[in-house]
């Protein structure tokens, strides 16, 4: 076994990766619509094809009108077998066979055509793309260098204390001092009351 | 050693350092402290133990024959050992007016400049400026080329200020648009279990589906 994928195998690092993307800037002002042109080839007498036929019959004008940026060709051939190719303002094509699917899914799949741009699909190492990550300055170590004080630090030695001792409530430190008088002294219920209020 | 004096019953006590003696006297001074903290009730009420309103608000079942009410709401735990961080002290009337009107005044301020936002967009959290991108996991019912308002802000702040929302901010205050550009499927990624010998084995693949963003503006309204 040779190569990257025999010595290391199928992992993130052996396959492509990218970053998140657009076409020339596309939502800044007008989004543009990325799908350019779309060719459907299928056989006119063949079985392979009948799904094909059958969509061009029935489903493909509304697709076009759906669309009206996108130019729709359908080019039926002799013993051709059915397939679908996309061409994007990219310069890319993505082509897909149709031979063993319903109308059904070549909708579908015309769909996801007409929804994507030309970019290849790809890992993305991130999900999100920025050309100025930080307004208030990044932060570094010795930002706040000066308001930490070492001598404030925590007592972190381990306190004796016999298991008779009367523990306080460690509950007090986490709320502050008005908000314990309101803890301490909410209201109680019994269940006679508690059933005269209402649900809910 | 606990003393438990049920319903008057007088019984022997044997103290610590060695000595017996029985309930009515109690003159072995350096014993007497410890059952105080024990049985400061008993002692005030004739040996009798008063079951009142404790912190469970329900009269106690003894699981220990010597054990009292004390030991039961004095439970040490390893968490007692833990300091908890003090919190943050409130700041005075004055002090928040001012932080305020300073505030106001950087929101009014046209030459401000750029704003950055958190937003939280299908289950996820991002840090968001103008015309930057962003990818969700998953489609949104938008399509493409829509124009879409972004409502969870958690956080919008510029170069000299920020607002914290506890924990969103209101639509009166935030608005941050975007426009979808396009829904792609993402790469396939391929699930597959074998055991040898078992004659196991199983296949399936899943392909996740994804929305791109191009977020237009986020600005601020002064409500304040």
């Amino acid at each position: 076994m040779s190569g990257l994928f025999g010595s290391r195998g199928f992992t993130n690092k052996t396959r492509p990766s990218a970053f998140l993307r657009s076409i020339l800037q596309n939502g800044v002002g007008r989004p543009v619509k990325q799908l350019k042109r779309i060719t459907l080839k299928f056989c006119e007498t063949s079985q392979h094809s009948l799904y094909a036929r059958k969509f061009v019959e029935e489903h493909l004008i509304d697709f076009a009108s759906r669309h009206p940026s996108v130019v729709i060709y359908a080019l039926p051939e002799t013993e051709a077998f059915p397939q679908v190719c996309a061409e994007y303002l990219n310069g890319r094509e993505e082509i897909c066979e149709l031979n063993k699917r319903d109308c059904d899914d070549i909708l579908k799949i015309l769909e996801t055509f007409a929804d994507r741009s030309g970019v290849e699909i790809v890992r993305i190492r991130k999900d999100f793309h920025t050309d100025i990550p930080s307004l208030q300055g990044e932060w570094h170590p010795f930002l706040n260098f000066r308001s930490y004080n070492i001598v404030n630090k925590l007592d972190w030695t381990p306190k004796l204390t016999n298991a008779w001792d009367p523990v306080g409530k460690p509950w007090e430190k986490c709320y502050r001092k008005h908000e314990l008088h309101k803890l301490e002294n909410r209201p109680v219920l019994t269940y006679e009351e508690k059933a005269e209020k209402p649900l809910g | 050693m606990i003393i438990s004096s049920m319903f008057g019953r007088i019984c022997n006590i044997r103290c610590l350092c060695g000595k017996s003696f029985s309930t009515s006297t109690f003159d072995h001074l350096s014993c007497v402290s410890r059952f105080e903290k024990y049985n400061s009730r008993s002692i005030n009420s004739n040996n009798k133990i008063t079951f009142s309103k404790n912190y469970l608000g329900c009269p106690l079942r003894k699981q220990h024959f010597d054990a009292t009410e004390a030991d039961y709401l004095n439970v040490p735990s390893a968490y007692d050992r833990y300091v908890f961080p003090e919190p943050p002290e409130l700041i005075s009337e004055e002090e928040h007016n001012i932080i305020a009107e300073t505030v106001a005044d950087c929101i009014t301020n046209v030459s401000r400049g750029r704003l950055f936002a958190v937003v939280y967009v299908a289950g996820k959290q991002y840090k968001v400026t103008d015309y930057d991108l962003i990818r969700t996991d998953g489609f949104m019912s938008a399509n493409v080329g829509d124009k879409i308002r972004l409502e969870k802000v958690l956080l919008v702040g510029g170069e000299d200020f920020t607002l914290v929302g506890r924990p969103l901010l209101k639509r009166s205050l935030v608005k941050i648009e975007a426009t979808v550009i396009e829904k792609t499927p993402g790469v396939d990624k391929v699930i597959q279990y074998f055991r040898r010998k078992k004659s196991f084995e199983k296949k399936y693949i899943y392909t996740p589906s994804h929305t791109v963003l191009r977020i237009n503006c986020v600005e601020v309204y002064s409500n304040l």
